[in-house]
């Protein structure tokens, strides 16, 4: 049997917001599945080969630590180009979104080059755009509902992953938010997305399954997620 | 001739509110910074002591300590005793506290600081002393994150301002690094109950020069600890006060060889009481009156304490969007002797705001759960599905878990269904909603 592995990055920079949840439930979908499961944790001390791992995550954290982490993935630039066009797994939330496009821009004017995965500019704003989040998504009919916590906005993005019902966009009154480009699904939502969206979590699982060449087995028994997600919803958004 | 007015105008309203029943701790400072001059506070003439005490925990305990001292030994000490810390809350009591001439009257301001007000409250030269207890995640949608916060305590230091700093934070320590002014640093030794591995929710693991990851020789708690940088350049150091075989259970440890006695049996208590040593020592008080002082009737505010059916009920509060709050909650319900049951949940994340971050969830270690004391853990609130699922990652047993759809029903399930001591670390919103049900229990039983 394969062992799948899942690379999470900058565990310990990127960590601002709970993301071990995400981590932890794919991790628990993917034995569900039948699948062997490895996670490593990865950082700036540690070298990383893209070839070796199947799912990638990483997930918010500061100004400070971005930057070096910045740094860090710039060594392997075209190694991680070539894994999100081969088509393997990325999950990407939070300000780690603006790694993957092309640059930051400062409130001066000054600019900061980033990995230029992605052709899009993230510029930084005076004010902080916080607050819950509501959206749709093309792959699932359920909604998907998120939290954000950010100093940046986006320019523009063809390809969006989410559609927003309530929330912020790449930037005030823009409707689309989030990256999805094969199997990279990066959004400005922060934290433990993953958990609190089990059909967002599913259809991810699926398609990684699918893209294994494995049979899909559908299976919500015991989890309470599925509840949690639905109480949310009803005291939250059809409120 | 406005600080006269802004002086007039708090203190009328302040008097105004008393009369009204109001607790007048915020208002007054507000009417002031709205109409009348939001930078009186730049004008005053401020006495030979102003201590600041700033941190993300515990710097109302410190400051309840330090004041504690100062009184003792017959310092003529203000302070926010009801703990309101923000900017308007501070010139409420600043003003309030001041002559018509605009002279603060007493002989030591001492004031327990919001750690994002700290440079609003106190421009440039008007501290004498600032004691950073400690920089960790917290209310991230006000706060942000550490380091933000870390940077506006730094924007209100300068050089002239003695610095007390709890060197165990490594973000706090950065500060000794780049302070040109008096730095004085204390922490503690290892316990037993420190530890080797870090949480997956540390908020500081690199050095701040080279950014090689620190080395911990033990941590205490979230990135608080002993550590140093492989390439030397950057370490806990050494300390001025060091707080050393802490003994929670007798409730002692030593400073620099004294034996000090703990009012709270709780590693937190081993921080607010070292940092309040540490700076009534460095504004010259004398060790013996600081220990006599420390050793002798000084009792921390307890836990609420009820009895259902004859078993007693612990409160505990837990602070959410902080996993510090519930780490120290749950060692805390460990540690106790005899079979328990918990009490956990919320209903709203916040009493500040009306958003639902729920990612802290999983920054807290709730695997600490895990324990053979602990029977039963209720959950309540109407995010209990959540927490629910944050516990089914960890390895509680299932069996253990009770939700509880409707919290009328509570006491029933407790009688019914647990044993042992029960303890409740829930946050204040639940707090006020289990005291009135154990309450009207306890009038239906008399």
């Amino acid at each position: 049997m394969k062992t799948i592995k899942i690379a999470h990055l900058y565990y310990d920079l990127m960590n601002l917001y709970g993301e071990n949840g995400n981590t932890r439930v794919l991790c628990k979908k993917l034995v569900d599945q039948g699948l062997k499961v490895e996670v490593h944790f990865l950082s700036i001390d540690d070298k990383i080969d893209f070839s070796k791992y199947d799912i990638f995550y990483i997930g918010s954290g500061s100004e400070e630590n971005a930057s070096l982490v910045l740094e860090h993935l710039k060594n392997y630039q075209s190694n991680l180009k070539k894994a999100i066009n081969e088509g393997k797994f990325f999950i990407v939330t939070g300000n780690a979104l603006e790694l993957f496009g092309t640059k930051i821009i400062n409130l001066d004017d000054s600019s900061i080059s980033t990995l230029g995965i992605f052709d899009y500019e993230c510029k930084v704003t005076d004010f902080r755009i916080i607050g819950e989040q509501v959206f749709t998504c093309p792959l699932i009919k359920e909604k998907v509902i998120g939290f954000q916590n950010r100093n940046t906005v986006i320019n523009d993005y063809p390809h969006n992953l989410f559609d927003v019902i309530t929330g912020t966009g790449y930037k005030p009154k823009v409707m689309q938010e989030g990256i999805l480009e094969k199997h990279f699904y990066g959004t400005y939502l922060l934290g433990p997305l993953l958990v609190r969206n089990p059909y967002f979590l599913d259809e991810i699982i699926e398609e990684f399954v699918t893209y294994l060449d494995l049979e899909y087995k559908t299976n919500k028994k015991d989890d309470v997620s599925y509840k949690a997600y639905h109480e949310y919803i009803k005291n939250f958004v059809e409120n | 001739m406005r600080t006269i007015l802004a002086v007039f105008v708090c203190k009328l309203v302040t008097k105004l509110c008393r009369v009204l029943g109001r607790n007048g701790s915020v208002y007054p400072g507000e009417i002031v910074f709205d109409f009348i001059d939001r930078n009186v506070l730049d004008k005053i003439k401020y006495p030979p002591l102003v201590i600041a005490v700033t941190g993300s925990s515990g710097k109302g305990s410190t400051t309840e300590v330090i004041a504690h001292i100062l009184k003792d030994n017959h310092y003529d000490v203000c302070y926010n005793q009801n703990g309101s810390n923000g900017i308007l809350a501070a010139m409420t009591l600043i003003l309030n506290n001041c002559n018509y001439k605009g002279e603060f009257k007493h002989e030591v301001l001492l004031l327990e600081c919001d750690e994002r007000h700290l440079k609003l409250i106190f421009k440039k030269q008007k501290m004498t002393h600032l004691v950073i207890t400690n920089v960790t995640r917290d209310q991230p949608a006000r706060n942000g994150h550490p380091d933000l916060v870390f940077h506006d305590i730094k924007e209100a230091i300068d050089d002239s301002v003695t610095l007390l700093l709890n060197a165990d934070d490594p973000l706090v320590n950065r500060l000794s690094y780049t302070h040109q002014g008096k730095v004085i640093k204390y922490g503690l030794d290892k316990t037993k109950d420190s530890y080797q591995k870090p949480s997956l929710a540390t908020d500081y693991a690199y050095c701040p020069i080279c950014h090689k990851k620190l080395k911990y020789d033990f941590y205490h708690y979230g990135h608080l600890g002993s550590y140093s940088c492989p390439n030397k350049d950057f370490c806990r150091g050494k300390l001025n006060y060091v707080g050393s075989k802490i003994d929670l259970k007798k409730q002692t440890m030593l400073i620099n060889d004294n034996l000090v006695n703990l009012n709270k049996d709780v590693l937190y208590a081993c921080y607010y009481t070292i940092a309040a040593y540490s700076l009534c020592h460095s504004i010259g008080i004398k060790e013996d009156k600081i220990l006599y002082s420390l050793n002798s009737s000084f009792e921390a505010k307890r836990a609420k304490e009820y009895e259902i059916d004859g078993r007693k009920l612990i409160m505990l509060e837990s602070k959410n969007e902080n996993n510090l709050s519930y780490y120290q909650s749950i060692k805390y319900i460990t540690s106790q002797n005899g079979i328990k049951t918990v009490i956990l949940g919320f209903d709203n994340v916040s009493r500040r705001y009306k958003l639902n971050d729920l990612s802290w969830l999983w920054d807290v270690d709730f695997e600490l759960l895990n324990d053979s004391s602990i029977d039963k853990i209720l959950i309540i609130g109407r995010f209990r599905y959540d927490v629910v699922t944050r516990l089914a990652y960890t390895n509680v047993d299932k069996n253990k878990i009770i939700l509880v759809d409707n919290l009328d029903d509570i006491l029933g399930i407790i009688k019914e269904k647990t044993k042992g001591t029960i303890f409740t670390m829930v946050c204040f919103d639940m707090t006020a909603n289990l005291k009135k049900l154990i309450k009207g229990d306890n009038n239906e039983n008399n």
